[in-house]
């Protein structure tokens, strides 16, 4: 008869297979297993039950002595100490296979540790039972249960209250932790997990290893740990980010760089962690970006910097994109090496370097560079093509590099597009070459009439009419493509012909073109054309494998009469059209920036009528996507449209694309399609895809702004449309300037309407004439003597004495022997800068902030009045502006009247208009005005800066305490402008001027005015010292 | 020999007919375009070999920041217990009956304009104060100058009580097929080449206003011609010849190399 406890298990599915299996080694074992597990049930029945259930197995697995010793063991845990049915419970869940090779010695010796520490804590025993059991397959289980019993142990004998409590959340943890961390490495995980503990919500997160790190080396899991617990100590969030999100982020990586890169974070110090944390998702994607086979130099190289400095690692880490984006391996050599020799001397330099703030990381790196960049060569292509074409030329920068470049809108604003830097060739020289080559084209296209198209029967010759026709809606999707395709030849074939020099080049660029083809798999529209377009010219190379050979032939075939001298703009266009359509294409490329798109020639059907080819399918119509009939800038919203309504609708996008539609805050919603087979990017893909887009339209865009640095006319636009600079800033922490350090908007004042000058002219009525008086008694002065002269108002009386002394030594003396005076050309322009600050609305004198009392900013106004009226008089060249800011990204630098602009109405609101603002960041001003100065053609160039404290602005230097930051740059800016040629004088009416301005200039430089009140007064006095008094006769 | 001139419109024609009727003649244009050539051209064309002892007709004077009217005028020299009078180059002219050429007249200083009012009107006198002289031209005499607007700055403008008293004949580059003959005659390059050049310089005046004070003259070019005829590589013969000598600044400098390469196979 069967005990109660086998009864009710039989009864359950489970207990009847055992059942089952049990009885099928015969009655007489059975009646032994039986027997041997009944006494377990004394203990408890459930306990008997778990052991029957694997009975069967660990008979046959052990035999019958090992059987009973295995019951035997589970009697003992069981029965030995307080808890010890649950360990035993544990002990009999476990299947006899999986104590592995030692089978029941395993048993023994694994449950010989569980009591050992039951000793201790029974609790702990039945947790370590249960967790543990999966390791025990391992041979090198023992082992390792050891050492983690050891150090669980070590944790409990912890003195003081937390000791179980720790040592229980540790032997809590997954068996794969046991498994994957190497014995010496317990201790390690244990303190990582206690300094991860207070700040992971979800403890059992914290049970196991982060996913991934199973297959990493024992040497690297032990530098994540020790990295986090190193960042525990002082910001255990930081730990936690980078103990969840490294993992992950590194995965992509080889397992070589990915050493390297532990290896290299494992270096930074306790500090950094939060820094590290913050960059510690897109660690891996940083390093991708670096080419595989220099991946480990680069991150040894990180490693040393790491060594000086953790924050200059840290910056030299996150500029390796840049670094591999714009130089080579050798130069990148050379700039570490120069980092380096700065951060020994200065830290903060070094930081600065490694980040690329400073101006001469920048230019060592450029050193490095054999790319070939807008910046470095624009003047030269202005002229070049200029001097080919016979027109003035601006220089504009284009995204990405096409023997095709984009035509111009508006051919009358005499723009040319270039790229803003070319990095296809190994070679700076070839790199160059293909600047020229692009050059020679744009110049080309003005030379030979590209922009004269007159669209059929019409007579709209206004230049802008072959912009207007390419993109009149009725036009076929590719016509502009196609179009620059032809012109391309057209072009091509002018130059070479009227350029021997150039043929050559462009040539070697359609080869370069070719070879380029030859290395890609999955062309862009721009691409293909391009190829088109190069094979047409004559470049030597194989045609791509994507190509096809009939569309080949065609499009050669078709552009061949192009090649003619008497070819023209017209026949080009008509040859485009001819090809559009013929070629239907599938995609719906509006302009080159939607490359790459899904596209291919290799499998376009042709029609045969014009190039007697075979017909091979019929042109599919190139209708039907989403988005079609609507402007470019509709397509984010059809993009969201749900994928289930438009099956087949999905179009692949380019990566640009995506990026542009993302940044403008679109979701994309994935939609199905049957474009799997073409190139292109899918959503899915973008993992990986989107930071190298969007570095490139950032780059694109910090390109605009560049040159808008360094030209006046065609400036980026800031966020608000208003024209923006970029300054470098001087740091004398560093001891080098921060390149592109501050940003610099021009803004418009708006004006009052003029009041505010009638009525200073008005209450001034005293002063002004005085001034005028005081400017007209200048001019007499303004005369220079004259000696030498043949005839004149007085005798020169040394060359009287001397020409006496001639006539008696016999020999013939000089007749010139009078002097005169000749009135001085004063060539002269003045710059007044105001200091526009909040603190400019101070009252007067310390008076009560009444309403109506007047401010430091109306006596500053005030005096510009009086000094405006008088220059009119004196007709000096002189320009106002002012300046505030909030940061070192918004310099807002306020027009208010030019040097070419006379003291009309508009002026003159403006100066009405003159309000305190922000703060004071008075470097970037003065370059600012600087450049404007070196603009205007006058032998003396002065400027003149009104401010009433010392420069200050949020971020001006790490402590806002200190001005000394900002004084020491307001220095630099005035020598750069002394080295400008111009002669900078600051005032004041800040008392205590005097202590800050030594600092800052010379003491003839400067000056400090007691009385605000008496500006005005003061102003023209001293214009008449520092400026007139100065001025160089002409 | 006579002087090599090419004409480029009817500057032979008018300069005659003013000639003719002793009409003073101001020729305006860019350095190094020929006016000196065309005066000098005219003046044999006009005088032959010599007139009076002057050989080509011709008296130039090239005009400078410190030339005085005593300086064309004539001055006293001391030669031992004399003093002696000397003319100067214009009172030479004057009295010989040649033309004379002030090269780029407005360098010169104030006081020397004033001394070719009284030649340039019905008049055609001048006066020598220091002796007292009031000279009569000689019937052939005839005053030409040159100006070059190019690089007039406010200072250096021509008085319009000057500028009135002139025929005026503006002179500019030659266009490019005459230009090539000239630089194709003077250097003895081959046409082809003398063509290259000219498009060359053509292509170089765009400059002009915009980076270059003045355009590349034809006499430059003409060196160029002269530097590849003896072996020089056309790049390097329009470097040292041309980009170096016009500007300073080293962008276009570049930038002009890079249309010799362009221009030159």
């Amino acid at each position: 008869m069967s005990p109660v406890w086998l009864t009710h298990l039989v009864a359950s599915e489970g207990g009847a297979a055992a059942h089952r299996r049990a009885q099928a080694l015969g009655p007489e074992v059975h009646a032994e297993i039986v027997a041997a597990t009944d006494p377990l049930a004394a203990t408890s029945s459930v306990l008997a039950q778990r052991c029957y259930l694997h009975a069967a197995a660990a008979w046959q697995a052990f035999g019958a002595a090992g059987f009973r010793r295995w019951v035997a063991i589970g009697h003992e845990v069981a029965t030995g100490t307080a808890r010890g049915v649950e360990g035993a419970l544990a002990y009999f869940a476990v299947a006899p296979v999986a104590f592995g090779p030692g089978g029941v010695s395993t048993a023994a010796a694994w449950c010989d540790l569980a009591r050992e520490l039951a000793a201790r804590s029974p609790r702990l025993a039945a947790t370590f039972l249960e967790r543990t059991s999966a390791v025990l397959v391992r041979p090198d289980a023992l082992p390792r249960l050891r050492a983690w019993l050891a150090v669980g142990r070590a944790l409990h004998d912890t003195p003081g209250w937390r000791g179980g409590a720790v040592a229980h959340v540790f032997f809590n943890a997954e068996p794969a932790v046991v498994v994957a961390l190497a014995p010496e490495h317990y201790r390690l995980w244990a303190e990582t997990r206690l300094a991860l503990a207070p700040v992971v919500k979800d403890s059992a997160s914290l049970t196991g290893l982060p996913p991934g790190v199973g297959a990493w080396t024992d040497a690297e899991r032990a530098a994540l740990l020790e990295l986090v617990l190193r960042f525990g100590a002082r910001s255990p969030e930081a730990a936690a980010t980078c103990y969840r999100s490294l993992p992950p982020a590194v995965a992509p990586l080889d397992p070589t760089s990915r050493a390297a890169l532990l290896a290299a974070l494992g270096r930074f110090d306790a500090t950094s962690g939060p820094e590290v944390a913050a960059v510690a998702p897109v660690l891996g994607a940083i390093v991708e970006t670096v080419p595989a086979a220099v991946r480990v130099r680069a991150l040894g190289q990180v490693c040393e910097v790491v060594e000086r400095s953790s924050a200059a690692g840290l910056a030299a880490l996150r500029s390796l994109p840049r670094l591999y984006e714009e130089a080579d391996p050798g130069g990148i050599e050379r700039w570490f090496r120069a980092g380096l020799a700065i951060a020994e001397g200065n830290p903060a330099a070094g930081r600065a370097f490694f980040a690329l703030e400073s101006r001469t990381s920048v230019a060592v790196l450029g050193a490095g560079s054999t790319a070939a960049t807008l910046e470095d060569t624009e003047a030269v292509w202005r002229r070049f093509v200029q001097m080919l074409s016979g027109r003035p030329a601006g220089v504009r920068v284009q995204p990405g590099v096409s023997l095709r470049p984009v035509l111009e809108e508006c051919p009358a604003e005499n723009e040319i597009a270039l790229p803003e830097r070319i990095d296809w060739r190994p070679t700076h020289e070839e790199n160059y070459r293909l600047f020229r080559v692009l050059a020679a084209v744009l110049a080309g296209r003005r030379e030979f009439g590209t922009y004269a198209f007159v669209p059929p029967a019409e007579d709209d010759v206004s230049g802008a009419a072959l912009a207007a026709f390419l993109q009149r809606p009725e036009q076929p999707a590719l016509l502009e493509e196609l179009f620059l395709l032809a012109e391309g030849a057209r072009i091509h074939h002018r130059l070479a012909a009227h350029y021997p020099g150039l043929a050559e080049d462009l040539r070697w660029g359609a080869t370069c073109v070719l070879e380029r083809a030859a290395g890609e798999s999955s062309p862009g529209l721009t691409l293909v054309l391009d190829t088109l377009l190069a094979i047409a010219v004559g470049g030597t190379g194989n045609r791509p494998a994507w190509l096809s050979p009939a569309v080949v032939s065609a499009v050669v075939t078709a552009l061949g009469p192009l090649a003619e001298p008497s070819a023209s703009v017209e026949q080009a266009m008509a040859i485009a059209q001819r090809l559009a359509a013929t070629l239907a294409l599938v995609g719906r490329p509006r302009s080159a920036d939607l490359e790459p798109m899904p596209f291919s020639l290799a499998d376009l059907p042709l029609i045969p009528d014009d190039f007697g080819l075979p017909l091979t399918g019929e042109a599919p119509a190139i209708t039907s996507f989403p988005g079609e009939g609507a402007g470019d800038d509709d397509i984010a919203v059809d993009l969201a449209a749900p994928a289930d309504e438009l099956p087949g609708m999905a179009v692949p996008l380019g990566a640009e694309e995506l990026a542009r539609l993302l940044e403008a805050g679109l979701r994309p919603s994935q939609a199905t399609g049957d474009d799997s087979g073409r190139s292109g990017l899918f959503v899915t893909q973008l993992r990986g895809k989107l930071p190298s887009a969007l570095r490139d339209q950032r780059r694109d865009r910090a390109a605009d702004s560049a040159l808008a640095g360094r030209r006046p006319r065609s400036v980026g636009r800031g966020e608000d449309a208003d024209p923006c600079y970029f300054y470098d800033e001087w740091d004398e922490l560093i001891g080098d300037y921060r390149s592109r350090w501050c940003r610099l908007y021009e803004r418009e004042l708006t004006g009052d309407g003029g009041e505010f000058f009638t009525r200073t002219v008005a209450d001034n009525v005293r002063l002004i004439p005085e001034v005028r008086r005081q400017f007209q008694r200048i001019r007499p002065a303004m005369y220079r003597p004259l000696s030498g002269l043949e005839d004149g108002e007085d005798f020169d009386l040394n060359a009287v004495i001397d020409a006496r002394t001639d006539r008696r030594a016999r020999r013939p003396p000089s007749t010139r022997l009078y002097r005169s005076r000749v009135r001085a050309e004063r060539d002269v322009a003045t710059l007044f800068l105001l200091d526009m600050s909040a603190s400019t609305d101070e009252p007067l004198g310390g008076a009560s902030a009444a309403e109506g009392a007047r401010r430091t900013i109306d006596v500053v106004r005030e005096a510009l009045v009086v000094m405006a009226v008088a220059l009119e008089e004196l007709g000096d060249a002189y320009a106002i502006y002012g300046f505030s800011g909030e940061g070192r990204a918004k310099v807002d630098f306020y027009h208010v009247k030019g040097f070419t602009e006379s003291l009309a109405r508009p002026v003159k609101a403006r100066i009405g208009g003159i309000s305190p603002k922000g703060s004071t960041r008075m470097g970037t001003a003065l370059r600012h005005a600087t450049t404007k100065l070196r603009n205007v053609a006058a032998r003396s160039r002065h400027l003149l800066l009104l401010s009433d404290g010392f420069p200050q602005d949020l971020d001006y230097g790490d402590d806002r305490r200190s001005h000394a930051y900002g004084i020491r740059d307001t220095a630099a800016a005035l020598r750069e402008a002394e080295a400008a040629g111009i002669t900078p004088f600051c005032v004041t009416v800040d008392r205590a001027g005097h202590d800050y301005l030594r600092e800052m200039c010379d003491t003839r430089r400067y000056m400090v005015i007691d009385d605000t009140a008496a500006l005005p007064r003061e102003l023209p006095k001293i214009y008449e010292r520092e400026v007139l008094s100065r001025v160089v006769p002409g | 020999m006579e002087p090599y001139y090419l004409p480029i419109r009817d500057e032979v024609a008018v300069f005659t007919a003013a000639y003719t009727s002793r009409l003073p003649v101001l020729l305006k244009g860019p350095t190094g375009c020929g006016k000196t050539r065309f005066v000098e051209h005219m003046a044999y064309r006009l005088g032959g070999e010599a007139t009076n002892g002057i050989p080509g007709n011709l008296i130039t004077v090239a005009c400078h920041e410190d030339l005085t009217g005593s300086d064309l005028v004539g001055r006293y020299l001391i030669k031992g217990d004399e003093t002696i009078w000397v003319d100067g180059p214009l009172t030479h002219a004057v009295r010989a009956g040649t033309i004379c050429y002030l090269d780029e007249i407005v360098e010169a200083r104030k006081d020397t304009i004033v001394l070719i009012h009284p030649l340039t009107d019905h008049r055609r006198l001048l006066p020598i104060d220091k002796k007292g002289e009031l000279l009569e031209a000689h019937p052939d005499f005839l005053l030409v100058i040159s100006y070059n607007p190019g690089y007039q700055s406010a200072l250096k403008d021509l008085k319009h009580s000057t500028r009135q008293r002139f025929v005026t004949i503006e002179f500019d580059y030659a266009p490019r097929e005459l230009e090539a003959q000239v630089i194709t005659h003077e250097s003895g390059v081959a046409m082809e080449v003398g063509l290259s050049l000219a498009r060359f310089g053509e292509k170089v005046r765009h400059l002009r206003a915009s980076g270059l004070e003045e355009g590349v003259s034809t006499r430059l070019l003409v060196y160029a011609g002269q530097l590849m005829r003896s072996g020089i590589s056309p790049p390097r013969a329009c470097e040292v010849a041309v980009s170096k000598s016009l500007t300073d600044d080293h962008e276009s400098q570049r930038a002009i190399a890079e249309l010799a390469r362009a221009v030159f196979a």
